[in-house]
């Protein structure tokens, strides 16, 4: 392609020569050049459309966020009855993971068990990975209710996990000493009765356990628990900060954002869903 | 990797063809990962629980890892390509004998590898693994222990015994499957479902989950 010119058609033989020297310069130099431009367009076509991209996709995060607020809104209203009955048959155990930090907020904290109270579910499983929620809430806990503590009781109250009897709803607080730890402590329970057994019996056989040992020495140490079905995740990160591996395989995990914008119809749509989850459990 | 069962239904696939496009499906994404520079991935294959599943799909899955197996040390598949070192993770006592052949094959020719890492969980759930590394853990204990033993009338011989063994979560650590592994930072489920199945919940306490419809 010619740069633009338009080329007088009366022209000397001089003045056609270097016409033809600057076409031939013209030809050499506007392949590159046309690439230059092509491949600019290309990468401002392509970057305008990355960001056209992520502002569909954040239209639709927010779209998605905006309906979900409205229904939970309309779910505490008691607008919509399939809520109001919920289905709790499949629901023994209700865990609440809290961000550490999000846990200080002792009143939050107070607010969701009295509704989930009010939901009538019968045990609750607190977590957060510091212990705040073991120091800040047990204490109030300990004055409203009648408090069990487990056995192995010498380690320090502010560690060990309590449970405690609401009316007919329990409540049990647990952090991330309990998580690994725990299999720790079964792991040592279990060599250490293993150990004396071989050699009473002079056993050499090769030491291998079963599931349902390491399950039995947890509850012998005091660190067995119920496993909830459903775990409600309160924090910036949908993870569920080392609640106890043990007790969480076939847990149903939602994260429900942050502690600070919790709402009351968001843990009733929350409930409601698991009530409608099935599982196969690996069949 | 969730979800081939209801996927090939939706599709009304052919009964069987299920498992295999899930294995061509998972090929792509470990493609896009490796592009990206991902060095670990871990999959979940097979999990304990399925061998409750009907005796001729577990058979058609056990054939078709078999297969799949031997392709990837094909010299074009993605491991030659990405140089991957591969580890298979689980209780691989569990299955027939030539598939656990072709993974020890597998895993013996690309421990060398310098590239990335792929982790397949097969026969696996994490609480087999913790019970595991417990018994690994113990047999290693075992072995620390002073010798002492008791005759025929019951009797104790030589020293006393010290029978309180204590176990540290490094001790226990260094014993599972994921040992020489780092923690996920994110951990994705193709089907959608909320929840972890018995994958990985000793090892993955900060990652973050993500549900994704296939």
């Amino acid at each position: 392609m010619r740069l633009g010119m338009k080329i007088p058609s009366m022209l000397k033989d001089n003045d056609i020569d270097v016409m033809d020297v600057a076409d031939e310069l013209t030809g050499v130099l506007t392949p590159p050049l046309q690439k230059f431009q092509s491949s600019t367009i290309l990468k401002l076509i392509l970057g305008f459309c990355w960001y056209l991209l992520h502002l569909v996709v954040s239209i639709v995060h927010m779209a998605s966020c905006l309906n979900q607020l409205l229904l939970s809104c309309i779910i505490s209203t008691g607008l919509l009855s399939k809520y109001q009955n919920l289905q709790l048959d499949n629901l023994k155990c209700l865990a609440i993971v809290v961000d550490s930090e999000e846990a200080r907020d002792t009143t939050k904290i107070k607010q969701l068990l009295c509704w989930l109270s009010s939901i009538n579910i019968q045990h609750i499983t607190l977590y957060d990975m510091q212990g705040v929620l073991k120091k800040a809430i047990a204490n109030d806990l300990k004055s409203l209710t009648s408090m069990t503590v487990r056995p192995c009781s010498d380690d320090d109250a502010q560690t060990i996990s309590s449970q405690f009897k609401m009316d007919k709803m329990t409540i049990e607080i647990l952090s991330f000493s309990d998580g690994k730890e725990g299999i720790g402590k079964a792991a040592s329970f279990l060599c250490s009765k293993y150990i004396r057994g071989d050699f009473v019996s002079c056993n050499r056989s090769e030491p291998t356990f079963e599931e349902s040992e390491v399950t039995s020495a947890l509850k012998a140490i005091g660190y067995g628990g119920p496993e909830p079905e459903l775990l409600l995740v309160y924090g910036p990160a949908r993870c569920h900060l080392g609640f106890p591996a043990w007790r969480l395989r076939y847990t149903e995990i939602v994260h429900m954002g942050s502690l600070r914008s919790m709402n009351y119809g968001a843990v009733v749509k929350a409930i409601y869903d698991f009530s409608k989850k099935h599982q196969n459990y690996g069949k | 990797m969730d979800g081939n069962r209801r996927y090939a239904k939706r599709r009304n696939m052919k009964k069987g063809s299920e498992h295999s496009a899930g294995y061509t499906a998972l090929i792509t994404m470990l493609q896009y990962c490796y592009e990206m520079g991902v060095k670990y991935v871990t999959v979940y294959a097979f999990s304990i629980d399925n061998f409750k599943r009907k005796p001729e799909e577990v058979e058609s899955l056990m054939n078709l890892m078999k297969v799949k197996i031997d392709e990837l040390l094909e010299n074009k598949s993605i491991v030659h390509k990405f140089e991957l070192k591969i580890n298979f993770w689980g209780n691989l006592d569990l299955l027939t004998e030539p598939v656990r052949l072709a993974m020890e094959k597998t895993m013996a020719s690309t421990t060398n590898n310098s590239g990335p890492v792929l982790s397949i969980c097969v026969a696996y759930t994490s609480t087999d693994e913790i019970t595991r590394a417990i018994s690994k853990t113990r047999a290693r204990n075992k072995e620390k222990i002073p010798q002492a033993c008791i005759n025929c009338d019951g009797d104790l011989l030589g020293k006393s015994i010290n029978s309180s063994i204590s176990i540290s979560i490094v001790d226990l650590e260094e014993s599972l499957d994921t040992a020489n592994c780092p923690d996920p930072e994110i951990v994705i489920r193709t089907s959608g479902e909320t929840r972890l199945s018995n994958f990985l919940d000793y090892s993955e306490p900060f990652a973050k989950s993500k549900p994704a419809v296939a």
